[in-house]
């Protein structure tokens, strides 16, 4: 049960990105004809934007992004190379991964505990809290060195595992459709 | 080691690392992690890493990426361009290679409406290729041209690629958007001017489009052209008269992509979840390593690498005609192997301080820099552009022959950049007029 809801997690957190970046484009929208038309723009449209909207839409994909290994990497050096080292190379790439997000999560963790003490805002227009969106790195991160770990104990565990992660599967024309 | 020695073996870890399919954006935060802790101490590196993700992205002027992709995937995947590509290869059709200009020149009207080379190059490979194979076109030459053409989605605006350019270089979207313009159009002409040639001086690679086409079938044609133009004209004015912001000439072409979609019927469920997801995937990737880019300044600003590689080039040569030569062949080769936005943002930090003290103007450098980014995405062995046209086509076309076939583009693209190098009028004119 818990198995489940763990594999789901990414796929929710881009619903949930998908969803915000699509408010996003209305919202800003909005604040145009608003403005233009009617010279009443929505108020702290640019702050909403940048703290809120900006900050989930980067950082809530990445477990997604781990998970279907999206991220965009250098694949010619080791297209030819023997078994033992593309696994090895895909063991290092997931450590890293999780070792940077894990490095990220402390840091960010710790930057968004102390903007809730301060009751961190932003003054525009509006005096908008941001202290809320910097929680969005650390949990974000925290998922994201989750999944690389998970995958991770695959490879320790298991034949089918091992086999895929030594596949550069995904050839860079897979890997570039979801690129810029 | 001194602080220099650390700034050229942090360098030297993260080409070994890349080879060894780590990510860009990783490899980015942990090396420049590392190399500041051991210049300085930890609570350097730490305030570094703490500091950079969540300012560099909560950015108002950063914000105009997601939106304009997301404008281009909506325009691609509901099939915009459908309209204008069956006119153009109407009228074209009496011109030798006229199916392979139709192709191109539909391709540059879809750049104007998409942000990113790639997903223009996936969306007209699946438009224009299939009809181009049906008239007996040389497959290489028929996916070459497509190959070549979609680069064109980062020249011509607006641009990911520049808008990013534009934030690292601390210069003016609007103006790089203008200054792309004239050399994006020039770059399609000279396509069209090679398909023309070559199709003369050999008929068999491009013959005469075999489809007679009905009064009717022009009428409907004409019918369905109207939206594309429509909205790269109220985006692109909307940014040039200093209506719009970047990102709300984004957010307003992303929803009239929408609209437009669906007043024709093409747009589903199926549509927005992909360009939406598309969207932010592709958001989130260019941002880890927008964000690894920025430590990795801040590493070799402090390591001093910098300022020694200002020193080594110019010691070569103070003309800002060298150095152009240079950076160039240092792009050309690093394009065969690594990705368009991993380059910029792993050499501009080292090269932005050589340009400044050269006197480089940095809005002609911005356009030189996408046009050799664009004939990266040609190259082989990693040509992205090529690959993805190989994955649209599910395989039809063999890689090789698609690289081969874009070999010739490469040569044409390379005359173009010399164009733009040795006049940089043509970049500046309009951004000068403009601004």
């Amino acid at each position: 049960m818990l198995r489940k809801v763990w594999d789901k997690v990414p796929d929710y957190l881009v619903w949930l990105a998908s969803a915000l970046v699509l408010l996003m484009m209305l919202h800003v929208a909005l604040d145009v004809v608003l403005k233009y038309l009617f010279n009443r723009p929505v108020p702290a449209t640019v702050e909403i934007v940048s703290y809120y909207y900006m900050v989930a839409a980067v950082f809530l994909p990445i477990a997604w992004s781990e998970k279907i290994s999206a991220g965009i990497t250098v694949d010619l050096f080791l297209l030819r190379a023997p078994y033992w080292l593309r696994l090895s190379a895909a063991c290092l790439a997931l450590l890293m991964a999780a070792a940077a997000y894990l490095l990220l999560t402390a840091n960010t963790a710790q930057k968004a505990l102390q903007a809730y003490h301060e009751r961190e805002v932003v003054m525009g227009p509006l005096m908008l809290p941001t202290w809320p969106s910097r929680f969005i790195l650390p949990l974000s991160f925290l998922i994201a060195s989750g999944i690389c770990l998970v995958q991770l104990w695959h490879i320790a565990t298991r034949p089918a595992a091992r086999r895929k992660a030594a596949t550069i599967a995904h050839t860079p024309s897979e890997a570039a459709n979801v690129q810029h | 080691m001194s602080s220099i020695e650390i700034g050229i073996a942090g360098t030297v870890a993260i080409l070994i690392f890349l080879a060894l399919r780590v990510q860009i954006g990783i490899v980015l935060i942990l090396v420049s992690f590392c190399g500041v802790w051991a210049i300085t101490d930890l609570g350097p590196a730490w305030g570094i890493l703490r500091n950079a993700p969540y300012h560099f992205v909560a950015n108002w002027s950063f914000s105009a990426v997601p939106m304009f992709l997301l404008m281009g995937y909506v325009a691609s995947y509901s099939g915009l361009t459908t309209g204008v590509f069956g006119v153009l290869r109407i009228l074209l059709r009496r011109l030798p290679g006229g199916l392979g200009c139709a192709g191109v020149a539909a391709t540059t009207l879809l750049s104007a409406a998409s942000g990113s080379s790639i997903a223009t190059a996936a969306a007209m490979a699946r438009i224009s290729i299939p009809e181009m194979l049906r008239a007996n076109y040389d497959k290489g030459f028929a996916t070459g041209a497509i190959a070549a053409a979609g680069g064109l989605g980062s020249l011509i605006p607006p641009s990911i690629i520049m808008i990013v350019y534009g934030l690292f270089a601390q210069q003016s979207i609007s103006k790089l958007f203008l200054a792309g313009i004239i050399p994006g159009l020039l770059s399609a002409l000279m396509f069209m001017i090679y398909i023309v040639i070559r199709a003369t001086l050999n008929p068999k690679l491009a013959p005469i489009d075999p489809q007679i086409p009905t009064r009717a079938e022009l009428i409907a044609g004409l019918k369905d052209t109207w939206p594309l133009p429509l909205l790269v004209v109220s985006v692109l004015l909307g940014i040039f008269l200093g209506i719009f912001t970047p990102t709300e000439a984004g957010a307003i072409g992303a929803l009239l992509a929408m609209v437009i979609a669906a007043l024709r019927g093409s747009l589903d469920r199926g549509v927005i979840t992909n360009a939406l997801r598309d969207t932010i995937v592709s958001t989130s990737s260019i941002f880890m390593i927008a964000v690894g880019a920025s430590m990795f300044a801040s590493f070799v600003g402090m390591s001093g690498l910098s300022r020694s590689v200002t020193n080594l080039m110019l010691g070569i040569s103070s003309d800002p005609l060298i150095i152009i030569l240079m950076i160039s062949l240092l792009y050309l080769i690093m394009g065969m192997f690594i990705d368009a936005m991993g380059i910029m943002l792993l050499t501009l930090p080292v090269l932005l301080p050589v340009l400044q003290v050269a006197g480089i103007d940095m809005i002609w450098f911005g356009i030189i820099l996408v046009k050799l980014l664009e004939i990266g995405l040609m190259t082989p062995p990693l040509g992205l552009n090529v690959y993805v046209i190989h994955s649209a086509l599910r395989g039809q076309v063999p890689l090789a022959t698609i690289f081969r076939g874009a070999a010739g583009f490469v040569g044409v693209d390379l005359v173009t950049l010399g164009l733009l190098i040795a006049f940089p009028v043509i970049v500046l004119w309009l951004p000068a007029i403009g601004g």
